[in-house]
């Protein structure tokens, strides 16, 4: 709802600004030439994400990506300027491990079995969600939505753009696919186990109901997929066998959703047996299993830290989960943050806070939520940094990014403004 | 006002009744006149003689007619081509909606049509002449619409071929008994079927998609694999969001259809508008009264008045309902065409102008049938 807005204020602005009735030009629509036509950002501040900061700086974006980013720039000439000198611009945030931005609000988990790695999460995206509209008021401008919890080996996830023509959303993420082994998910009829109180989900009856019956499962299901692979014959789908031999050949990544410690190491015993490696979604008791995750070089996307993660408990055990990030840093593990669905607590940006109030350094949690949330999903060298030949995705902070007071007043995917609260680009300097 | 003039030996008496139908199935032929003529385009040309023969149109607007033709002269008429009721549960014996699996390629909507349904004498004396009787949105792939002609011998509907094979991509069409629970389960299988050569039939894929995001899964689904869409109820058409707008941008080229309705008197003016909306995008649109013979013209009407150009009404109640149907045998008045013809006493999308000949394969049909209170044989 608010991108149709912002685009009419921002056709009035431009058309008011450049009236050029000579030249008209019948083969570009307005869009075109806006699309092509060089932005240039003045801001207090330029985070970059890798660290560098150009203060103050600018950044220069033509043709939906950016052009020149530094403290002055060479600027094309017949550029527009956005002026934000008072304020800090990031690049757009990216989530790796969202759970929003889906067709069925209540979960798209195909129900019908435990195994469908073959299924796409990118047939399940709703371009037309109202929770992207929340995500971008946040400041996210990238997200992966990951596998569903409720299937033991759940589809692989996709990556789009919270905006802009849908045309150019969809990007090309390295596909994982996620294992869930415990029941636990934050949102209904997610669930791994029975459901209660009579909820929609009557395949789930049938589930397992343990962390022991679903690595069953998990290590069942690629005994098959082996056999299949000797023998061409399965009793099951062949095309979810197929898909797992691709895990097991390391073209598709394998991600395990585990917040408790002994989940975690759960998934390492049941991957050891196959020779895989895998991503560790959410994470919440990583600390616990610090020395593990450390050895192994386990990449975590950790978050959000739930209620039980008692936040007061931070102030006397060192290893709680609202401390992780900054032990995650210390040891050298990567890792990036994720809101999931963005329940409870809020959005990325409120991650991004927790984190810095439990002792992460403000420059490695923009990084965490930008640049290595971007390696994270193979997209790193086109989206989560403010530099030359990445997309035109930034956001423009009403104060120091990720402060409990601060919001994104202007966020900007692939050079067109999808939330502008101060009209920034319907305002324009010569 | 019907006036009858004699110019050959056989008179029809008041209104063409048993002899003159009689007259009509013998191969006789039948001329009629009238003020107005509507053209495939959905305006309305000259008047002149409209010429019928063995259930088919044999000319149109000539200016004499033929020597030994029985005639039927309106004041004030206006010709129009049957109405079409591309997609409906008119008459059906039994439910529409077979649940037992997603995926029903085979179902066939004909095998609960029942030909003595009273539904099909009204909707016949209500100008309807052409249905599409459509499994229901339950099922993925629901199965062949039937192609049923409101009227036949002895009155009687009749079953004349299978039309379009029925989608539904909305929530219905999911349900977590049954696999698959989700679009994301069944659009592989979907698109395996589309790619195969299992899925054959006439007309354009139907299908069922509501939100905007369920008519973007449609169009992006169907026009990969090369298949010509009709959107069933596409209400998300109308969202201001400018991504609908690039949707319908993207697809002008593969030319998508619609049908819409039925709508009543307390439609919002919202939906009234979706078929205007769907013409600016480049959408032919067609009208569905889903099993209420009285909601079509009155559908048409008040999607006028939601801002329809008049020939687009028209056209979508003749021609683009043919079109959606895969049928190329009626929609429009040509030579050639069956002879499924209505004739008004005045703008036929006017509620106040009446309805004042309708013929169904050239058999004209008894008037006070639309407003019969006999109860159906066939359905509680």
């Amino acid at each position: 709802m608010i991108a149709p807005l912002l685009l009419t204020v921002l056709l009035a602005g431009d058309a008011g600004a450049r009236p050029d009735p000579q030249r008209p030009n019948p083969n570009r629509s307005d869009l075109d030439r806006l699309r092509s036509e060089a932005i240039v950002v003045q801001a207090a501040e330029v985070r970059v994400g890798d660290g560098t900061v150009f203060k103050p700086g600018v950044v220069v974006l033509q043709e939906g990506r950016i052009a020149a980013v530094g403290q002055a720039p060479p600027l094309p000439s017949g550029s527009r300027t956005i002026d934000c000198s008072k304020q800090i611009v990031t690049a757009g945030l990216v989530d790796a491990a969202c759970q929003l931005g889906t067709c069925q609000r209540f979960g798209y988990a195909e129900q019908s079995s435990e195994v469908i790695p073959a299924f796409d999460a990118a047939d399940s995206i709703d371009f037309f969600s109202k929770d992207l509209d929340e995500l971008i008021r946040d400041g996210v401008t990238t997200i992966y939505v990951t596998g569903e919890a409720s299937s033991v080996i759940s589809s692989r996830g996709t990556a789009v753009k919270t905006g802009g023509p849908i045309a150019q959303r969809r990007l090309a993420a390295t596909p994982c696919v996620k294992v869930t082994l415990s029941g636990e998910s934050s949102r209904r009829a997610t669930f791994n186990t029975p459901p209660f109180r009579g909820g929609d989900v009557t395949f789930s009856v049938r589930r397992p109901t343990t962390r022991m019956g679903s690595a069953w499962v998990f290590r069942e299901a690629f005994h098959d997929a082996l056999r299949f692979k000797e023998t061409g014959k399965t009793s099951g789908d062949p095309a979810q066998m197929r898909a797992l031999l691709d895990v097991m050949e390391g073209k598709v990544k394998l991600r395990f959703q585990a917040r408790e410690a002994a989940d975690i190491r759960s998934a390492q015993r049941d991957c050891d047996e196959f020779g895989l490696t895998f991503v560790l979604e959410y994470g919440n008791e990583t600390g616990e299993c610090l020395d593990l995750v450390t050895s192994r070089k386990i990449p975590v996307i950790f978050g959000p830290p739930r209620d039980g993660d008692s936040q007061a408990s931070q102030f006397d055990d060192p290893i709680t989960a609202w401390q992780t990030p900054k032990l995650l840093a210390e040891r050298g593990v990567p890792f990036c943050l994720t809101a999931a669905d963005a329940s409870g607590e809020g959005g990325l940006s409120r991650q991004a806070g927790f984190a810095i109030k439990n002792g992460l350094d403000r420059a490695r949690a923009l990084r965490a939520v930008t640049t290595d949330a971007a390696a994270m999903i193979g997209l790193d060298k086109r989206i989560g940094r403010l530099a030359e030949g990445f997309d035109a995705d930034l956001v423009v902070w009403s104060g120091e990014p990720f402060d409990d007071v601060s919001r994104p007043v202007l966020v900007v995917i692939n050079g067109r403004p999808v939330l502008d609260v101060e009209g920034r680009f319907a305002k324009e300097k010569s | 006002m019907l006036l009858l003039s004699v110019v050959t030996a056989l008179a029809i008496a008041g209104s063409p009744g048993p002899a003159g139908e009689r007259f009509v199935r013998q191969g006789g032929t039948l001329a009629i006149r009238v003020d107005r003529i509507a053209k495939p385009d959905g305006t309305f040309g000259p008047g002149g003689w409209i010429v019928v023969k063995g259930g088919r149109i044999e000319s149109v607007g000539a200016a004499e007619a033929p020597s030994g033709a029985a005639v039927l002269e309106f004041k004030r008429g206006v010709a129009t081509p049957g109405f079409i009721d591309a997609v409906t549960s008119l008459g059906a014996s039994g439910d529409l909606a077979e649940t037992a699996r997603a995926f029903t390629p085979e179902v066939q909507a004909g095998d609960a049509f029942d030909a003595d349904h009273t539904d099909f004498r009204k909707a016949a004396a209500g100008g309807i002449t052409t249905v599409g009787l459509s499994p229901s949105s339950s099922n993925v792939v629901g199965g062949h619409v039937a192609i049923v002609r409101t009227s036949g011998e002895q009155g009687l509907a009749v079953l004349t071929g299978s039309g379009p094979l029925r989608f539904a991509l909305t929530p219905s069409a999911f349900d977590f008994e049954r696999p698959p629970t989700s679009r994301m389960g069944a659009l592989p299988q979907l698109r395996d079927l589309l790619a195969g050569d299992k899925l054959k039939a006439p007309g354009p894929c139907l299908v069922e998609a509501s939100s905007p995001d369920e008519i973007r899964v449609a169009l992006e689904t169907f026009e990969k694999a090369g298949r010509e869409v009709a959107l069933l109820r596409p209400n998300g058409a109308n969202d201001p969001d400018e991504g609908v707008a690039e949707l319908f941008e993207r697809s002008k080229e593969s030319h998508p259809l619609a049908v819409v309705g039925p709508f009543t008197l307390s439609t919002s003016a919202r939906t009234l508008a979706l078929p205007q909306t769907l013409t600016t995008r480049g959408v032919a649109v067609a009208f569905s009264a889903n099993g209420n013979p009285a909601a079509l013209r009155l559908t048409a009407a008040l999607a006028v008045r939601g801002g329809l150009p008049a020939d687009k009404a028209l056209q979508a109640l003749t021609a683009a309902g043919a079109r959606v149907l895969g049928l190329d045998d009626c929609g429009a008045l040509e030579a050639g065409k069956r002879a499924d013809l209505l004739v008004f006493d005045g703008d036929p999308l006017d509620l106040a102008s009446s309805l004042d000949l309708v013929l169904v394969g050239g058999a004209a049909q008894d008037k006070k049938a639309a407003t019969t209170t006999e109860r159906s044989k066939g359905t509680p």
